[in-house]
């Protein structure tokens, strides 16, 4: 009851530059999903709308997860309690499917629970970006011995380092970067000077540099993970040339949206989706949008998810609590790059890795923590709102 | 402490500051990412190319799925519209094994009851039942199997008992092939196709034959049907398509009579079997019009199983020149005849005739004393026929031979033609031709040349081709006139000729009483020429070694019918002389020509005939029995089975009669045309029609359509001239 009395007061600080990019693209998702999905699955012999009715029951679960966690107080996420069972969950589904080892597309990293898989990858998400930014706001306000520490910092470390070592061995580069750039991100944000800060990012890009060339060498028929890495990276850079093989999914995408043009080919008619694109309804949901509603509405789209994720970074650098300013530059950090992974991919600026885009692709597990996530900004955006009201 | 703690929150501040500017710094990369998707996508839709890859053309190539539509070949008929050569459907078997092959709801499309399978893909298509099985047991991972040349080349029959079977993941390719029923049957004039493999698409052309010379039109155009699909290769619903209609090959009407072409094959493979020799050739020629009834060659091979092919391409009856011996005979004495130089009382010395320092020998070299010519042509005196040469002079000879249309290519239409050659130099080689020596045939030039004594001195060319029509417009795109070579001799002299040549088969002297066939008069010239020696030293010695031939015209005294028949070295002489094989070939072949013509036909020659039961047999057999049993037959309708016939089996008929067959399935009006009443009566009722009739004699107009169909007591109104 206080959880509802508490939520029906918050809801007037509703940031609706958030919420509501959230409900269109979560919409365009349900669309877009079942119209991407029911000529596959119809030829398989399934019921066309399967994928439809489990997209929407995902976008309703998901409208849930917001409001419920819109209820919660923020300070609870910062509670240690709340973090290390979230860490160790996060951390022990990691071990196990990496032990599992269950491969899907070349990558494992799933566990079946029945109605939905869930990606561990996705979760640890979460636990990194709150775990770091607790971790700096609590050194932050106290001052530690000099023993407690180096512990701490060891702990911390490990805490840190465990889970993105698993998912970089599972094999998901994808997942990795995406986890891997939220941390990042948090501990340039943590107070250094831009200088500093523009050094790191700059000597980061160069080291990914070096990555993408030294898979240009490897074989993509040599076997073992990073062949199936390199096979990526050659279609990429010349997808034409391996159509029937690793560049086919890239050069169908651009065909893709080639097809749909400026105003798109109309809802229901892609021909991508039919057989040619092998994932229309995850990876490549956005070329199968710009084929049937056209460059304008994907334009609409990345303006709409970009536009989102501006407005979570300038919530978090208007807040004056450490914990939300990094919960929201992570959370904004990974929203970034899941969708520049995914985006960059289907339009042939990065190697295709995997990454659904955010809200619009299939997918349930994403669908939550997103939604996890959304409902975090929301409330921290609230906060400061309640403040700007309360000062007037 | 204070100190401390204010530094902490100035610490405190300057990191947040930093973090605000880390915020800026966040979203400037962030509008920069969007900036850059913005031009990567609007470079990728309005350019509609990337590096180079022009993606719209791309994508029309990916989903036009452009189905050719195949022009069937044209067909090849007989004088009535008989199939010689046709198309057919063969089907290949194959069997889907994997059972990732799936439909809708699961539904498996592999095969799932191997054994049964086996048993019947075994049954049909003549496998053991084993080998089967272990074909459709292969090696795991294999998507699908074949099976061999015995799954392949299927009838249509032999897929639908398999289709029957009820099998799962049985599936046929299609391919197009070409049907020559009549097996051996006019095989290199008609010739055949093979089969060029062009990017997965088959496609017939003639190798031989008229199939060669023809393939332009029997081949047409194919169509194109362009349709939008996925990539499972299915039609996408409301796409365009675009089309190209097929043109279908042309139909060849020939001139070829297919009774009387079998019954050349029949015999002639008798007499190949029992005297082996190592060529024969025959044509069976309507001189009035040039059309050509028949013509075949030994060795031939069998256009539906191709076997015999390798050994003889060749169509002897055109490519192969040769010299005829004493057939020529026929030109020489027509030559001295127009020439002035020949003298009906004047008489020879018969037996040797020194030409310079060569002699000219008869056969026999005794000669026959003091002959007169028209003597020495039914004795085929060679001597006779080298004076009247000399007497004329080599010009007027030479003159005479390019007259009769030697030396150069009848343009039959068929490739390959020879044009023979001679021998004219020095006068034993000019008095030499006049025997038919020294002097290169073809058996086609001669069939020409002697259309000249059936026209009273007018020269027919040959035809083969009837006409041409063109199925998709049902216009005749070639139709055969009687072509005239010219007035070559005047009309006494062939009718003088054609008298002397029925001495050859009719004085005791002639060499050509073994051609005497009873009820019909005759004219002929037989021939024994020596062959060549290989290496050019002069003539083969022995009995077999000569090409035997003779040239029969009937009726005698205005022949509309000629047969040459030659044969080259019979291997197996078994006591009988060249003349005695080549009448077992001859004869009855004469015979059976002059009684299918009404015109010709000895009205004794009709024979009482108890009609066969085809009740109940398939149509084209019932046809073949009534055909052998003489009997013309009609078919009414066009059902596969006989369901009744008229007259019933068992009645006694005189052959030629009128035999009505009908078939199961809808009733469809026959052509009446030409029938008699009577015959028109018997339709009627059979078909239990009513019917009146106006006028008298045979029917020339009737009020139905012909291959309409009709009902039980509907009215035909029959208009008789």
């Amino acid at each position: 009851m206080q959880i509802l009395k508490r939520m029906t007061q918050k809801l007037q600080y509703l940031d609706y530059y958030i919420f509501i990019p959230y409900l269109i693209l979560s919409g365009i998702g349900v669309v877009m999903v079942y119209s991407a999905s029911s000529y596959k699955v119809q030829m398989a012999g399934g019921d066309p709308t399967t994928y439809l009715k489990k997209q929407l029951l995902f976008a309703i679960l998901g409208l849930m997860v917001v409001f419920f966690i819109y209820a919660i107080k923020v300070n609870f996420f910062k509670s240690s309690k709340f973090i290390i069972t979230f860490g160790a969950v996060s951390i022990l589904s990691l071990v196990y499917v990496v032990a599992s080892g269950k491969t899907v597309n070349g990558a494992a990293g799933w566990i079946n629970l029945g109605i939905f898989n869930v990606q561990p990858a996705e979760i640890s998400k979460i636990f990194l970006v709150l775990f770091m930014a607790q971790q700096v706001a609590f050194r932050e306000n106290k001052e530690l011995s000099y023993d407690s520490r180096y512990k701490r910092r060891f702990i911390y470390a490990v805490a840190v380092a465990l889970p993105l070592f698993l998912i970089l061995i599972e094999p998901d580069v994808g997942g990795f970067i995406i986890n891997a750039s939220a941390v990042l991100i948090i501990i340039l944000a943590s107070g250094y000077s831009i200088g500093i800060t523009t050094l790191i990012s700059v000597g980061g890009m160069g080291g990914l540099m070096l990555l993408l060339s030294k898979l240009k060498s490897v074989s993509p028929d040599s076997g073992g993970p990073l062949a199936y890495m390199a096979g990526r990276f050659v279609g990429f850079s010349d997808p034409f040339k391996y159509q029937q093989s690793s560049g086919q999914q890239l050069v169908n995408s651009y065909y893709a949206l080639s097809n749909g043009g400026i105003f798109g080919a109309g809802l229901g008619n892609s021909i991508q989706k039919r057989g040619y694109l092998p994932e229309p309804y995850t990876d490549f949901i956005l070329a199968i949008t710009g084929e049937e509603l056209g460059l304008l509405m994907v334009l609409f789209i990345l303006i709409l998810i970009f536009g989102m994720i501006g407005r979570i970074v300038f919530i978090g650098s208007k807040s004056k609590e450490t914990f939300h300013t990094l919960c929201c530059y992570g959370i904004a950090t990974f929203m970034t790059v899941q969708t520049v992974f995914n985006v960059g991919g289907i339009s042939g600026i990065l190697p295709i890795t995997g990454v659904t885009f955010p809200f619009l692709s299939y997918g349930g597990s994403s669908m939550l923590i997103l939604s996890f996530c959304v409902g975090l900004v929301l409330s921290i955006s609230a906060l400061r709102k309640k403040d700007l009201v309360n000062s007037k | 402490m204070n100190n401390q703690k204010q530094r902490m929150i100035n610490d405190m501040k300057k990191k947040r500051r930093n973090r605000q500017r880390f915020g800026v710094l966040l979203i400037l990369t962030v509008l920069a990412i969007l900036l850059m998707f913005i031009i990567r996508f609007s470079y990728i839709v309005i350019g509609g190319k990337v590096s180079d890859v022009n993606l719209s053309s791309q994508t029309q190539s990916l989903y036009e799925n452009s189905r050719i539509d195949k022009a069937s070949r044209g067909t090849i008929y007989d004088d009535s519209n008989q199939p010689i050569a046709e198309d057919t459907t063969n089907y290949s078997v194959y069997a889907v094994l994997s059972k990732t092959y799936v439909g809708a709801n699961h539904k498996p499309l592999y095969v799932t009851d191997k054994r049964k399978a086996a048993k019947v893909i075994g049954d049909a298509i003549g496998m053991k039942e084993n080998k089967v099985y272990d074909t459709l047991n292969a090696k795991k991972g294999t998507f699908q199997v074949e099976f061999g040349n015995s799954g392949k080349n299927l009838s249509l029959e032999t897929k639908n008992k398999i289709n029957s079977a009820g099998l799962s993941g049985i599936y046929f390719t299609k391919t197009q092939a070409r049907l020559y029923p009549n097996g051996v049957f006019a095989s290199h004039l008609i010739g055949v196709t093979k089969t060029t493999e062009k990017t997965g698409d088959s496609k017939l052309s003639g190798v031989m034959g008229l199939e060669l010379a023809f393939n332009k039109q029997l081949s047409g155009t194919d169509g194109l049907k362009e349709v939008q699909k996925d990539s499972y290769g299915y039609q996408l619903p409301n796409s365009k398509t675009k089309t190209k209609t097929v043109e279908n090959g042309s139909n060849i009407y020939t001139t070829i009579d297919t009774k009387l072409q079998t019954y050349l094959e029949t015999t002639l493979t008798q007499v190949q079997k029992k005297y082996n020799p190592k060529s024969m050739n025959v044509v069976v020629m309507n001189a009035k019009n040039g059309k050509i009834l028949a013509g075949s060659q030994r060795p031939t091979f069998n256009a539906d199983t191709k076997s015999g092919i390798s050994k003889m391409w060749r169509n002897t009856l055109i490519e192969d020149s040769y010299e005829p011996g004493s057939t020529m005979k026929v030109f020489t004495m027509a030559a001295a005849i127009e020439n002035g130089a020949y003298n009906e009382n004047a008489t020879y010395k018969s037996g040797v005739l020194k030409v310079g320092t060569k002699m000219v020998p008869d056969w026999n070299t005794s000669g026959w004393g003091l002959i007169t010519y028209r003597e020495g042509f039914a004795r085929s005196s060679n001597v006779g026929m080298a004076k009247l040469e000399q007497i004329m002079g080599p010009n007027a000879w030479l003159e005479y031979i390019k007259k009769f249309g030697f030396l150069k290519s009848t343009n039959l239409g068929l490739a390959s033609e020879a044009n023979g050659s001679i021998e004219f130099q020095y006068p034993i080689e000019q008095a030499d031709t006049a025997f038919g020596q020294g002097i290169n045939v073809t058996t086609m030039q001669m069939m020409q040349g002697f259309t000249a004594f059936a026209n009273n001195g007018k020269m027919i060319k040959p035809t083969l081709v009837d006409k041409i029509v063109d199925p998709n417009t049902g216009k005749t795109t070639y139709q055969a006139k009687t072509t005239s070579m010219g007035q070559v001799i005047k009309k006494s002299t062939s009718q003088e000729v054609l008298s002397m040549m029925q001495d050859v088969i009719y004085k005791d002297y002639g060499t050509g009483n073994a051609f005497k066939i009873d009820g019909y008069k005759l004219a002929a010239k037989t021939g024994t020429a020596q062959i060549a020696n290989s290496d050019g030293t002069g003539y083969l010695t022995g009995d077999a070694n000569y090409v035997f031939s003779v040239v029969g015209m009937a009726p005698a005294k205005d022949p509309k019918y000629v047969i040459y028949v030659t044969m080259k070295q019979p291997q197996n002489m078994q006591g009988t002389t060249g003349n005695d094989i080549l009448a077992q070939v001859f004869n009855p072949l004469m015979k059976r020509t002059l009684e299918e013509d009404s015109s010709t036909a000895l009205s004794s020659s009709k024979t009482n005939v108890m009609v066969a039961d085809v009740k109940g047999s398939k149509t084209s057999s019932a046809k073949s029995t009534l055909n052998e049993q003489n009997l013309d037959v009609a078919v009414i309708g066009n059902g596969r089975t006989i369901a009744n016939q008229y007259p019933a089996s068992g009645a006694t008929v005189l052959s030629g009669r009128k035999v009505l067959l009908v078939t199961d399935g809808e009733m469809v009006m026959p052509d009446l045309t030409g029938w008699s009443k009577s015959d028109a009566v018997n339709a009627a009722e059979i078909m239990k029609l009513n019917i009146t009739t106006t006028g008298s004699g045979y029917v020339s107009e009737q009020s139905i359509k012909a291959n309409t169909v009709v009902k039980k007591s509907t009215t035909v109104k029959l208009t008789l001239k």
